[in-house]
């Protein structure tokens, strides 16, 4: 036998008494559903340690099959069905579009090829930054004051403002009318700007989720620089990398014109929204077709890039008069495109709600406790990966904060990772401590506590070095 | 531990809040219990749970059984819907015999609508349902409980064939096992005494019932490999903790070790037997029903 205690011992747990008064059924069950609190779990512990006919019960009531488990150990679902055919049918193309984009530059680049030069229609209106300019402007972004005040001038909501938008370039009657076509292609334009926000951000942060899995790609938003117009390279910038700890509280200049508050605010429809509406009617003509081509060669499969592009060259001849029904079905397309984009990425990620602290402005990788203790990462296809599968520990918790990544398993066992979960090593907060470690709550990658199913918490505040218990 | 909900304490302004954030949640309507019919029902579990946090993840499974018991026709229709199937898949899984499975299943199906012989008002077993787990999980443990029961009775009644051919008329007094040292018991009840009780259930699920880590492992919800550890660990330090208790008694070294001497483990077996006042055999319950079923 491989586990032995001395005989008198066994003798003595032998010989305990068994209690005259059982607990109920109710207690026995939520001790098998571990639904109990501390007190309650306690009593009916010391009970069945003594009683050997609730210890047959308890065995007889969950051993058979697996009990639910709490709500916070539930894995969560990865995705219903309905998203999951979505996520194959559309982000399996970008990635293939941005894989093999990314395999042309790189030949490219290592030929000597000299770089082709931009479309017309992207450097028509691409001003030329530096790269460096073009990360400053990265960086400050979302510190723009304009845009937030510009929004808050604009009394239609987001949404509202869309439909209008749609609903007024839908209406073959508004068309025949004579509506000011000036207008209507500002608001195309606003539509597509839209569009192509909303698919930057999804690309933004799926990079991003495909590094963090393993398969690091820094390449592949440097294609997106070179082949697009330099504002969506300053855009993807931060995404070839790992994503800066936070953004930086320097403001954005305020000579920065509307149009690059546009290219720049990305994920940020309030952001263009009030640039667009500020923007000349000019302008805007020509946002709709650099913001068309952009998301086009970026966002869409092969066979859809060509045919976006081509209709958006194409149409870039005829808008100076007016936006045709075709090119508003076109826009409508790229704003489902983006929308089925960004539901499946939301989709995918379903351990929301597993991760705690403070993201700042870092993509996070999906994780989830299975039920049988096991941790998962998920990627954006969503697949499920396991890690750490070589250690013999049951999982109960997982938390992220930036690229620091800890895991919680039974045995008082703590997993850290300082790299987004590609290392670990194992932290013992204390060698008297054997609890399960069931909550895990970082403020960022240095203060945090953890805390066991006994409540007993732990303090850290230097990274996991030293913990203090509380 | 076990008692019937008897008083009926009027609620607290806090129960009174719960009852009225949770009412709509919790189906009351559709049985046509009031809210303060649910705020009573409340202010009644909680006073039998101490003070406890009320059950809100299970307040509508409580309710149904509440209404199940006042005999609503609508709530016995969702009953059977959820939980019949459930119930007698349980009899079976924990019976591992249809004839008793069901058997256990219909009993326990007549204890739950509260068939009354002396025609008096129905006392229906789902007035113990408290909300601490979950209705279905509440039905497997009395299940279980009501199969434990059985075995205990009908062990008991053995037929005189069967004892003839067993020849207990021959059976000799069962020799006393020896006694330890009082010494070492003493150090060993002390030193069990200071385990954390969910120790020294590990321990006796494992030594004196038989079970498998993986069958500990499923019931506390922790890896396999963890009991192993915990076992390991606890055998290691009750055998120093014992030895040095020993010691500081007056004991010599030599006679601590070798009163820490492993013996055979059949001794312990029997002793298990005798102090669990369970069957001849030296075998754990659940194995020899697992035999005869």
């Amino acid at each position: 036998m491989k586990h032995s205690i001395p005989k008198s011992a066994q003798d003595v747990v032998g010989r305990q008494a068994a209690p005259q008064e059982h607990p109920s059924a109710d207690l026995l069950n939520g001790f098998v559903e571990q639904a109990l609190s501390g007190a309650e779990k306690e009593q009916v512990t010391t009970h069945l340690a003594a009683c050997a006919e609730c210890r047959e019960v308890v065995f007889l009531a969950g051993g058979d099959e697996e009990a639910p488990l709490p709500a916070m150990h539930r894995p969560l679902p990865v995705a219903s069905s309905r998203w999951t055919f979505w996520s194959w049918k559309w982000v399996v193309p970008s990635v293939a579009a941005v894989a093999i984009a990314v395999g042309v530059t790189l030949m490219r680049e290592r030929s000597g090829q000299p770089q082709p030069a931009a479309s017309p229609t992207t450097s028509m209106n691409a001003p030329s930054v530096a790269p460096q300019a073009r990360m400053d402007e990265t960086l400050t972004y979302k510190a723009a004051p304009e845009a937030r005040r510009d929004v808050a001038s604009e009394s239609k909501p987001v949404g509202q403002k869309k439909q209008e938008v749609v609903a007024e370039s839908q209406s073959p009657a508004a068309l025949a009318k004579g509506k000011d076509t000036s207008s209507t292609a500002a608001e195309l334009g606003q539509l597509k700007a839209y569009a192509r926000d909303e698919k930057q951000s999804v690309q933004q942060r799926a990079p991003y989720s495909f590094a963090a899995a393993g398969a690091a790609q820094p390449a592949a938003p440097a294609v997106v620089i070179k082949n697009d117009a330099p504002r969506l390279a300053a855009k993807s910038l931060p995404s070839a990398g790992p994503p800066p700890p936070q953004r930086p509280a320097a403001a954005k200049p305020q000579s920065a014109s509307p149009r690059d508050s546009i290219a720049i605010g990305g994920s940020l429809p309030d952001a263009f929204y009030s640039s667009a509406a500020a923007a000349p009617a000019s302008q805007s003509k020509n946002e709709a077709q650099t913001v068309a081509a952009n998301s086009a060669s970026t966002a869409l499969p092969p066979s859809r890039t060509e045919d976006s592009s081509a209709n958006v060259l194409h149409k870039s001849k005829a808008a100076e008069s007016a936006a045709g029904p075709s090119e508003v079905a076109a826009a409508r397309q790229n704003q489902q495109a983006v929308q089925q984009q960004q539901m499946t990425v939301d989709s995918a990620s379903g351990a929301g709600s597993l991760i705690e602290g403070t993201p700042v402005s870092v993509r996070f990788s999906d994780w989830r406790i299975t039920g049988d203790g096991h941790l998962e990462r998920g990627s954006s296809s969503g697949e499920w990966t396991r890690v750490l599968s070589d250690q013999p520990v049951h999982f109960q918790t997982v938390a992220q904060v930036g690229n620091e990544v800890w895991a919680g398993a039974d045995d008082g066992v703590l997993f850290h990772s300082s790299d987004g979960g590609e290392r670990w090593t194992e932290v013992r907060v204390s060698k008297d401590e054997h609890r399960p470690i069931v909550s895990i709550r970082f403020r960022d990658a240095l203060e945090g506590t953890i805390s066991t199913d006994l409540n007993t918490t732990w303090k850290t505040a230097d990274g996991g070095k030293s913990w203090i218990k509380e | 531990m076990a008692s019937a909900p008897s008083s009926q304490p009027l609620p607290s302004a806090e129960i009174q809040a719960f009852a009225a954030e949770h009412y709509a949640e919790s189906g009351a309507a559709r049985f046509g219990i009031e809210q303060a019919g649910v705020a009573a029902l409340l202010a009644e579990v909680s006073g039998q749970r101490g003070g406890e946090a009320l059950p809100a993840q299970h307040l509508e499974e409580l309710v149904l059984t509440r209404a199940c018991m006042a005999g609503h026709n609508g709530a016995w229709e969702v009953f059977l819907t959820r939980y019949r199937a459930g119930m007698y898949e349980a009899a079976y899984k924990i019976a591992r015999d249809e004839v008793t499975g069901r058997a256990l299943a219909d009993s326990l199906y007549a204890e739950l609508y509260g068939v009354n012989e002396r025609g008096e008002t129905r006392a229906s077993k789902l007035r113990y349902y408290q909300g601490r787990g979950s209705l279905a999980g509440w039905l497997r443990t009395v299940i279980a409980q009501e199969y434990v029961n059985q075995y205990r009775r009908t062990k008991r009644e053995t037929s005189l064939d069967a004892a003839v051919e067993e020849g207990q008329q021959f059976a000799s007094e069962t020799a006393a096992a020896p006694r330890l040292d009082t010494r070492v018991e003493e150090a060993t009840a002390a030193e069990l005494a200071t385990l954390p009780a969910e120790e020294r259930l590990v321990l006796s699920a494992y030594y004196l019932d038989g079970r498998t880590l993986a069958d500990i492992a499923r019931l506390l919800r922790v890896h396999e490999s963890t009991i192993s550890r915990r076992l390991d660990r606890a055998a290691t330090g009750l055998r120093k903790r014992i030895r040095k208790r020993l010691i500081a008694a007056g004991m010599s070294a030599r006679q601590a070790d070798e009163s820490l001497e492993e013996t055979d483990v059949r001794d312990l077996k029997v002793k298990v037997s005798e102090t669990l006042r369970q069957d001849e055999s030296d075998l754990a319950f659940y194995k020899k029903s697992g035999e005869e079923g």
